[in-house]
């Protein structure tokens, strides 16, 4: 906890050698670094989709039908095969990258700011406060997520929206959690009592203090909870709850390929390996960071 | 480290091709002559083992209205009447004999003598009275006999029952699960009816048995005892009864057929149907108010192939709102394709670069996602952007009785066989919204021939009606009739007797093994 300390009187410079000395370790982990390359990859794919998969002017590049074509094999044209509209799976997959890692985003963004809040608040005004607001947390893990989110869902118009806060709101309690627990170890060190006694207001003490320093627990929790975001998008999706058609989520084209998986193993064999690599990707990348991110581990 | 990722990546390939070869030796299994030939569930003291979608969603006839509930009260409960299922017609079931006044205004029925329940109580004209009561009081199936106005009981075995108003196809609506006749006590515990089959006990959302009532006035052609079990996925249905776990698959989807045929020892049980499945316009709602919105918009579909691609190949494009075995069917070959007409229409009512809209669906129904996804794309070729929307069911059904919709799928069963049930609520002005007119359609001179058509008893003038009635809805388009469906069940070879039912009814007593 040495370097903590001095982040106090030198912060900008030494913050930089930390983020430095995280990297390092990150990178020495092979592991994680594959993580890093597929998701960069993804990231990639799903930005340039349109000039991969592109629009034939009426029709955007997932939902071009070919009737003639339908339920094609993998196959030189059609690298993933075609599915029961002749659309190219490839081209679903790869647009779908987008759709997922869109709601992803979203997801954790949402969830991680109000937990974070949540969980600062809690941990660092303690009483009172964080009495409220942990029992709150703890209704809201008491509801069981697919329930929440199929009420969320059911009750709102389907699509995007919906899907944010249902999962949004089912992943809110991991993000305050972690937060209040860090904060909470944070808010006893001796810098934070050092700078009471320069008679720093609580909301500076916050704000430059404590979050800088219980971040990497949240950190490593949201490239975690990306990949929760995803599969319950995907969830829902599969339910007929998310994501509508003809949108290419992952888990919706696995909905739709069910019916014909003992005939056309592609239609589903496909987007579920992308849901898997993807997933797979962000939890490699996550431990890596949990561990690059541990000082414990320093040498 | 790399050596040891490698090593993992290896496994992770191993894994893979082991999966794959095992698939592979499944369907090579599945489609091998005779590799499936004898391994048949065996028909152990004729007990029926039925694999189907779901569960009564209740047991008391009175209470239920759903596909699900329907074919499992029909082996617990006897109505008055039965549908023939190769004909349609007419046959008598409580009912011995019946006659029907010539102003169609009152009903005579005769009961079969001896009937008795479950418990041993008998039935007499009484109870079949408190019966029929019980239906009209029913919030649920009471619209099925709302017309009767009292019903007199002359002696133990004949009553009398009075209509309202003129009411000519009131027989087939007493053919009707929910008309079906109930002992008193009869609970969705404890379903007391005078049905071939007795129910013994029930796991929730997962199996029903059912034992042979020995004392049923009718005849059972051989089975003991039915178990009726959940299976909500058309593919695990077939699999089950391909691997012997049962012997009849209720619904298989239209994509499995092939894979049946070529099957040693399944066969496919098929039958056209009462069911048809549309695109309704909420009619009230700008610019589906607009009769050249709703021509544009049926110029623009391709039904044939949204019916053909959709079902496989099954059924077959809708003529009408009507299936063909439905009496009055009136077959008008729906609008061929033509995007130039659509578009020119499209042009006239000012709507040349287009609009946005929504279309509806309920999320259980995955063809109807399919159907979607081909009618928003077909719709795109005239600058319609439809946003397709899938709700719960409940959620649905909510949104289309408040006329929420836009543009919305559904389906509808003609049950009673008669073309008064399948138009009068769905296109009669006082049907909206709750009757069944979820188009909102409203034509003066239709509701009076629909008015006409249920007071008559000449079957020639009530062809001419029905006809009629079509006619207009065609002109009209409120309602684009896209598919009639047809059953598909799959049972193992040695099931026989098992005749499809247009209704999607099926007398299971016909069942034996052989």
């Amino acid at each position: 906890m040495g370097d903590v300390t001095v982040n106090v009187n030198n912060e900008s410079k030494k913050k930089r050698s930390q983020l430095h000395d995280v990297w390092r370790r990150f990178r020495k982990s092979p592991i994680a670094m594959t993580g890093l390359c597929v998701v960069v990859f993804m990231v990639l794919v799903a930005l340039f989709a349109d000039v991969i998969a592109p629009s034939d002017g009426r029709n955007p590049g997932y939902d071009i039908h070919n009737l003639g074509n339908r339920f094609q094999a993998p196959n030189a044209e059609h690298i993933m095969g075609t599915d029961e509209f002749g659309r190219d799976i490839f081209a679903r997959v790869v647009h779908g990258s987008r759709v997922s890692l869109l709601v992803g985003f979203i997801v954790v963004t949402f969830s991680m700011t109000l937990g974070v809040i949540v969980g600062a608040i809690a941990g660092f005004f303690g009483k009172v406060a964080e009495n409220i607001l942990m029992r709150f947390i703890d209704v809201l893990l008491s509801i069981p997520p697919i329930l929440l989110a199929i009420s969320i869902a059911a009750a709102m118009r389907p699509g995007m929206m919906s899907i944010v806060l249902a999962v949004g709101i089912g992943a809110l309690p991991l993000y305050a959690r972690v937060m209040r627990a860090s904060v909470l170890t944070v808010k006893e060190q001796e810098f934070i009592e050092a700078a009471y006694s320069i008679g720093a207001s609580k909301f500076r003490i916050i704000r430059k203090h404590v979050l800088p320093n219980c971040i990497a627990p949240i950190i490593v929790q949201a490239t975690m909870g990306l990949a929760y975001a995803i599969l319950w998008a995907a969830a829902l999706s599969f339910l007929g709850i998310g994501i509508q058609p003809p949108t290419p989520e992952w888990g919706a084209m696995l909905s739709e390929g069910r019916m014909y998986i003992r005939d056309h193993w592609h239609m589903v064999m496909f987007p579920g390996m992308a849901i898997a690599i993807m997933i797979f990707a962000l939890n490699m990348m996550g431990d890596g960071l949990r561990d690059a991110f541990d000082p414990r581990l320093k040498k | 480290m790399k050596k040891r990722l490698i090593a993992t990546l290896m496994l992770f390939a191993m894994i893979a091709a082991l999966v794959a070869a095992c698939a592979q030796d499944d369907s090579a299994a599945n489609g091998g002559a005779g590799a499936n030939g004898g391994d048949a569930v065996p028909a152990v003291d004729d007990h029926l083992i039925v694999v189907a979608r779901g569960l009564a969603v209740n047991m008391h006839p009175h209470e239920a209205l759903d596909m699900n509930s329907a074919y499992l009260l029909n082996l617990v409960f006897d109505p008055l009447f039965r549908l023939n299922y190769a004909t349609m017609e007419i046959e008598y079931a409580l009912a011995e004999s019946s006659e029907m006044s010539e102003d169609a205004t009152s009903l005579n029925i005769t009961l079969r003598p001896g009937v008795t329940f479950h418990n041993g109580d008998p039935v007499n004209a009484e109870v079949v009275r408190d019966s029929l009561y019980h239906t009209m009081n029913s919030p649920l199936v009471g619209f099925l006999i709302s017309m009767v106005d009292n019903i007199e009981v002359n002696d133990e075995l004949n009553l009398t029952i009075n209509l309202a108003a003129p009411f000519a196809p009131i027989r087939r609506h007493l053919t009707h699960s929910g008309t079906a006749i109930i002992h008193p006590d009869t609970t969705n515990d404890n379903p007391i009816g005078t049905g071939a089959f007795i129910q013994e006990s029930i796991v929730l959302d997962d199996r029903v048995e059912l034992v042979a009532n020995e004392n049923w006035w009718g005849e059972n052609a051989g089975i003991n005892r039915i178990t009726w079990r959940a299976m909500p996925e058309g593919t695990a249905r077939l699999i089950e009864i391909e691997t012997g776990g049962a012997h009849i698959a209720w619904d298989v989807n239209p994509s499995d057929l092939p894979r049946i045929e070529a099957h040693d020892n399944l066969n496919v049980h098929r039958s056209s149907s009462i069911e048809t499945h549309f695109m309704a316009f909420q009619c009230e709602k700008a610019p589906f108010n607009d009769i050249r919105v709703r021509h544009a918009i049926a110029y623009a579909l391709d039904i044939p192939l949204l019916s053909y691609t959709a079902y496989e190949g099954t059924g077959s494009p809708a003529d009408s709102f009507l299936t063909p075995v439905v009496v009055y069917h009136h077959s008008i070959a729906p609008r061929a394709q033509n995007l130039d007409r659509a578009r020119e229409l499209m042009a006239e009512a000012g709507f040349a670069d287009g609009f946005s809209t929504t279309l509806e669906f309920n999320s259980e129904n995955q063809i109807y996602a399919q159907l979607a996804v081909m009618i928003a794309s077909m719709l795109r070729e005239i600058n319609i952007d439809a946003e397709i929307l899938q709700f719960e069911w409940g959620a649905y059904l909510d949104r289309v009785l408040a006329g929420e919709h836009e543009l919305m799928l559904l389906s509808w069963n003609t049950i009673t066989g008669d073309a008064d049930y399948g138009l009068f609520d769905t296109h009669h002005s006082s049907g909206f919204p709750f009757g069944g007119n979820q188009s909102f359609y409203s034509n003066p001179a239709t509701d009076a021939l629909l008015e006409e058509g249920r007071s008559t008893l000449d079957s020639a003038r009530r062809a001419e009606i029905y006809r009629l009635v079509q006619e207009q809805a065609f002109e009209a388009a409120n309602i684009l009739n896209i598919h009639h469906d047809e059953r598909l069940h799959a049972a193992v070879a040695s099931v026989r007797g098992f005749g499809v039912n247009p209704t999607g009814i099926i007398d299971l007593w016909n069942v034996f093994f052989g």
